[in-house]
């Protein structure tokens, strides 16, 4: 029995966890005002929110429905727009009216969750993040205009928050209904009395399920499933001496939302911001991102040029970068799966910069990403490692480019034959991201682009 | 109507609906009994079926039928039909014959009492073909045209004025596939009471067309066919008509005595409903060296199904938009083994500005003029193709009030002199045209005792919002204020009306409620009422009791006169933008627009606002981002879904200035309102591809202006 709240109700049922939980709230209990426009994640029609105990605290996110489990339901507290909406409308849907920004309406469910969700984010309420939180949802009439102005007005009427609690406070201001209050007492009833069962070693294994969903659908509907998104020996991100340990649970915002990212990337809100949206982020955990293999997996670029280490059920320890043996090829047997990773934490004189050029500003998968690390002795490059993803079949580092950096000082004339060393590790393709020889050039722009942000005083010939 | 009044914004209607969930479009219709199906579709581009096996499928849980051409109940109005395309090939039938007309072409219907167990089961249909070579690829067929059967070759003056004039211009133009992509996917529900009622629910742009289709398919009476379709997610032409896909569901329901819905996938919305045609053209062009436009020529060959002819007006604008003695055009199709194409927004003009607008431009350059000076100098003051009067025409103005606020003259006009930090900067305009109609329409009026009006139209709102706008024109005429006013629409059983497309709903319909209205002001006063301080005046409630009816009620049918064939009726547009292009990687941000219309007065400013930054954002995305891959070796395509077809996202879409001239039109209807829809996004195109020339002295002629075309030499 998986039991979970949906809105104000409580829910126990037997349907397959695999399910989509986009066909659970549609065809199950029949609350259509959550939209199906894709079924893989890309337009943000079905977006609802997911609320958890996260340390004892009620935490909400968005997610896409489409790609979610059902599974990924269990003990949660499930917001659809019905959830949101009361007899008079709440400051968000009256804004959208106000501003004219829902014409066809089919995509406007999914926007007002979106503002839900940052109005429920425990981050400091700002008009870019208010404006980020609706990256993963398309409207094909309006412009976005109407909408932004939307966000900007919510994040004006957030600001009043303060220190108050994000769901007391909306509760307090009818951004939502008052039976809120009491989800987070509900919750922890629920959480106590759970009894999850174990599925059999070898069963396949679902994370946040936004590869899984859009590769298969039809085959892990219902079949038996091992949900590692919840399993707290996969979660957490901490620091031990000089290493940044994470599980392999977590997901893209647990990243950009952990202390000791934040700490030691302080560029680190750029470069998650160009992994797709903010639902799918919640939603993608870093194993997953690992395991699918894609050859431009952003959070693969990212952590290879850290040189990460995973660790498997096995206890087995595998560098990363050993992790692809071919397209799709993983040096891991059936049984082998992730539990947590780690990687050295970049010291003082440590260098990291992440790029990115995909053909749309967001919501879009790389057409090139690349890493790089770089430490510095005496003005000298003593170690480097720089990651590069669609450019072979699989996303890995440019070793030559790489060594030919070390022990080299920085200037223009190196950084142009390593341009050019670099054309010789990789072979690209064209296909629709673009031709071979505009990916060899977005090459070659990104690592001046590193060097470039890494050393702003250099000079150097674009 | 008082035309010297701008009109007050007020918001939407169906907003509540619309922002609570509320709002049901066809897919959130239930009905007891409901089977859900599932569609299986070729693999293949071109052939037929060999084998096609449907046991596994039969058998599996909950499915109700497996209907195949082996199967499927014959369509009577499409079996009394031996027509043969024009083109020569065979007509598309679906599941009526083992013909493969194009890739991604329905084979088989999986009905199940679920959609999960529908979904399943379709996994388990197996299909062998015999395949033929197939065509796909329009650059490489481009010379296999086929005359159009309408839209034909067209000549004024000298034809060869356009290569002898001093200075002349040659360029090819491409526009890729484009596809509509509204955001909620196309289906049908249907239910059948008995052999000859059907009930049906579905998105589409005019429920009386559907109906129409409906009715000629089964052969059934109108009146036995109803079709519901009152809230639409989106069409931008993709719901201009019924598809085979939809008939054969209907088919389906009625053989298995049960209501069946389709709801289509993402993938499918690539094939089975439509797209902007894949385009060739060519444009040749003479001027004098003052700049005065002595000749031109456009031609357009465009894609086309091999099963049927679809033609749209791409060299139309060439013919009328500038002052020039000489102008040749000529448009051709090819047939290919694809779906067919549909009108996508702006059709047609779309496509033709694009090549049009880059051709003036770059014309302008050579004759060492500013293009707006360009523009106003070859500036056609009466129709050279119809050699009639425009009915209203403020071209003149707009170029001006655009380019003023754009700071348009402020510019360095020189071709790559402009820069912002590492970025290149580029100024660029057009003119964007499209025709002003009025179709027939019918309105019904309904005056309740407490005094509130319902409007009814068989007519549709796929986004612009039409009920906010009827509503509008219902409260000018009578003064009732809006809460008292509904409109119901979206139901073929009301009053008949067009379907919503070329932009003309406003001035149609609402002439419609404009004569409803004012016919039932002359009612009220024969019974001795009338409207006053936003009430009714007068006892209402004793004249419905002395009549025995429970509210007041008039029809009008309403349509243009005269008027229509003594003018040129056009909606015109001018776009400004101004772009950053990334000389390093040759990244386009489209960084600010002015967009200027001319299209009357306005009806509804706040709805009409936003209609035009829509139909700009969707010239973003044409522009920079929107094109439909197909692999030509398989016939298929490699990016149809939404993260691999870009459609913009908020990220790419910059602050969008939007003016409107707001002068009513004198001759059209009687609100004096031309159209808007699709002025929006013609044109924008050619504005972008300009601005870019400006930013970087490269001239890009093949949409979309990805990075690699930038830095391609
Ligand atoms: C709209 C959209 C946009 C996207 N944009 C981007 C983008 O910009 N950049 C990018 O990099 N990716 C992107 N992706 C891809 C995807 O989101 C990521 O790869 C994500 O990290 C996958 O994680 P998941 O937990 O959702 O994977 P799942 O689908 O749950 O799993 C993926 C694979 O990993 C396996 N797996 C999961 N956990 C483990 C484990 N602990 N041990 C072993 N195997 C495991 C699963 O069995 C499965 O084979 C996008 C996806 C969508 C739908
Ligand atoms: S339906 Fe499009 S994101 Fe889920
Ligand atoms: S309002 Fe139509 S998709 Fe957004």
């Amino acid at each position: 029995m998986l039991r979970f709240i949906l809105n104000n109700e409580d829910i126990g049922t037997t349907l397959s966890p695999g399910m989509p939980l986009l066909d659970f709230i549609r065809y199950h209990q029949h609350l259509t005002g959550t939209k199906a426009g894709c079924n893989e994640g890309d337009c943000g029609a079905c977006t609802i929110l997911i609320g958890d105990l996260h340390n004892g605290e009620l935490r909400y996110r968005s997610f896409t429905s489409c790609l979610t489990p059902l599974g990924n339901a269990r003990g949660k507290h499930i917001v659809t727009i019905e959830g949101v909406s009361m007899p008079s409308l709440n400051p968000i849907q009256q804004a959208l009216i106000d501003n004219s920004a829902t014409q066809c309406g089919f995509c406007t469910p999914g926007f007002v969750m979106s503002l839900a969700g940052f109005c429920l984010s425990r981050q400091v309420p700002k008009r870019r993040r208010a404006i980020a939180a609706i990256d993963g949802n398309i409207c094909r009439c309006t412009g976005y205009k109407s909408i932004e102005k939307t966000a900007s007005i919510i994040a004006n009427f957030v600001k009043q928050r303060n220190e108050t609690d994000p769901v007391t406070f909306a509760v307090e201001q009818q951004i939502l209904p008052s039976w809120f209050s009491g989800i987070e007492e509900r919750l922890k009833k629920l959480t106590l009395s759970l009894n999850g069962e174990p599925a059999a070693a070898g069963t396949p294994i679902v994370g946040g399920g936004t590869d899984l969903y859009v590769q298969k659908p039809e085959d892990i509907r219902e079949q038996s499933l091992r949900f590692f998104f919840d399993d707290p020996s996969l979660k957490g991100i901490s620091r031990q001496g000089n290493k940044c340990i994470f599980g392999a649970s977590s997901t893209a915002t647990d990243l950009l939302e952990s202390a000791v990212m934040q700490e030691y990337f302080p560029q680190l809100e750029n470069y998650i911001k160009l992994v797709s949206s903010t639902p799918i982020r919640n939603m993608a955990t870093i194993a997953g991102n690992f395991i699918n293999a894609s050859p431009i997996g952003d959070l693969t670029i990212f952590f290879l040029a850290l040189d990460t280490t995973l660790e498997f059920n096995t206890g087995r320890i595998l560098p990363l970068r050993q992790l692809y043996k071919g397209y799709k090829q993983l040096n891991k047997t059936e049984e082998e799966y992730v539990c947590r990773c780690w990687f050295e934490l970049p010291d003082k004189d440590t260098l990291f910069h992440f790029e990115k050029v995909s053909k749309r500003t967001h919501l879009d998968i790389a057409s090139v990403n690349t890493a790089i690390c770089i430490r510095m002795q005496d003005g000298y490059i003593s170690k480097a490692r720089i990651s590069a993803g669609g450019l072979n079949p699989v996303p890995g580092l440019l070793t030559d480019t790489a060594a030919f950096l070390e022990g080299q000082i920085p200037d223009d004339a190196l950084v142009q034959q390593a341009c050019a060393i670099a054309q010789k590790e990789i072979s690209p393709i064209s296909d629709a991201r673009g031709t071979a020889d505009y990916k060899r050039l977005l090459l070659e722009q990104l690592i001046k682009a590193h060097f470039i942000t890494l050393f702003p005083s250099l000079p150097i010939q674009v | 109507m008082k035309n010297d009044i701008q009109n007050k914004p007020i918001n939407r209607v169906d907003g509540r609906a619309k922002v609570t969930g509320a709002a049901k479009y066809f897919a959130e219709i239930e009905v007891p009994g409901m089977t859900h199906c599932v569609m299986v579709t070729s693999t293949i581009t071109r052939g037929s079926i060999t084998s096609i096996d449907t046991k596994q499928a039969e058998r599996a849980p909950g499915v109700l039928a497996v209907l195949t051409h082996l199967n499927m109940p014959a369509i009577p109005g499409w079996a009394a039909d031996n027509s043969k395309p024009s083109s020569g090939g065979e007509k598309l039938r679906l599941l009526g014959s083992d013909k493969i007309l194009f890739n991604g072409q329905p084979i088989a219907l999986v009905i199940a009492d679920t959609l999960e167990r529908a979904q399943y089961a379709a996994t388990l249909v197996k299909t062998i073909y015999k395949k033929e070579a197939h065509k796909t690829d329009l650059a490489k067929h481009k010379t296999e045209v086929h005359m159009p059967s309408r839209l034909g070759d067209y000549s004024r003056g000298d034809a060869n004025a356009h290569s002898t004039a001093p200075v002349t211009l040659k360029a090819d133009y491409v526009i890729p596939i484009e596809v509509h992509n509204p955001m909620e996917l196309h289906g049908v529900l249907a239910l059948w009471d008995g052999e000859d009622k059907v009930t049906v629910w579905t998105k589409t742009q005019g429920v009386k067309d559907t109906q129409e289709t409906i009715t000629a398919a089964f052969k059934l009476e109108e009146k036995n066919v109803q079709v519901h379709s009152e809230f639409v997610g989106g069409g931008f032409g993709m719901g201009l008509r019924t598809w085979p896909q939809d008939i054969v569901v209907i088919a389906a329901a009625k053989k298995l005595k049960r209501p069946v819905k389709l709801v289509m996938t993402r993938q499918q919305m690539f094939t089975m409903v439509g797209y902007r045609p894949y385009t060739l053209q060519h444009i040749s062009m003479g001027a004098t060296a003052d700049g005065k436009l002595s000749g031109m020529y456009h031609e357009a060959i465009g894609e086309t199904a091999s099963y049927e002819d679809f033609t749209e007006a791409t060299v139309r604008m060439t013919r009328f938009m500038y002052a020039c003695p000489n102008v040749t055009t000529k448009y051709r199709i090819v047939p290919l083994d694809r779906g067919v194409p549909i009108w996508m927004r702006g059709p047609g003009e779309a496509t033709g500005a694009f090549a049009l607008e880059s051709a003036i431009d770059e014309m302008a350059y050579k004759v060492n003029m500013d293009p707006v000076e360009f523009r106003i100098l070859n500036f056609a003051e009466t129709d050279p193709e119809r050699n009639k009067p425009f009915s209203s025409n403020h071209l003149k103005e707009a170029y001006q009030l655009g380019a003023e606020k754009i700071g348009w003259f402020k510019r360095n006009r020189q071709p790559r002199s402009m820069k912002e930090g590492d970025w290149l900067v580029g100024y660029g305009m057009s003119t964007g045209v499209f025709g002003a109609y009025r179709g027939g329409s019918t309105c019904r009026a309904q005056l309740n005792g407490d005094g509130s009006l319902v409007l009814q139209s068989a007519t549709a709102d796929i986004g612009p919002g039409t009920g906010t706008a009827m509503v509008q024109i219902a409260h000018e005429v009578t003064g009732l204020p809006i809460e008292k006013i509904r409109f119901e629409l979206g139901d073929s059983s009301l009053p008949p009306s067009g379907s919503q497309g070329g932009s003309a709903t406003v001035s149609t319909v609402g002439s419609a409620v404009y004569d409803v209205c004012t016919a039932l002001k002359e009612m009220m006063a024969a019974k001795g009422l009338s409207f006053e301080n936003g009430a009714v005046k007068g006892n209402i409630k004793d004249v419905l009791a002395a009549d025995g009816k429970p509210y007041l009620e008039v029809t009008k049918e309403s349509k243009g006169g005269a008027e229509q064939q003594k003018y040129s009726m056009y909606s015109f547009s001018i776009h400004f933008t101004e772009v950053h292009v990334h000389p390093g990687t040759g990244v386009v941000r489209v960084k600010r627009v002015v967009t200027v219309a001319d299209s009357g007065r306005i009806v509804s400013p706040k709805t009409a606002a936003s209609q035009m930054i829509g139909g700009v954002t969707g010239g973003i995305g044409m522009a920079l981002t929107e094109e439909a891959i197909i692999d030509h070796r398989y016939g298929r395509f490699v990016n149809n879904n939404l993260a691999d077809y870009h459609v913009p996202v908020s990220a790419d879409v910059p602050h969008i200035e939007t003016i409107f001239i707001d002068k009513p039109d004198p001759i059209i209807n009687p609100m004096g309102s031309k159209g808007m829809g699709e002025i929006a996004l013609i044109g924008f195109s050619a504005a972008v591809a300009n601005a870019v020339y400006h930013a970087t002295g490269k001239r890009i002629r093949e949409l979309p202006i990805t990075p690699d075309k930038i830095l391609a030499v």
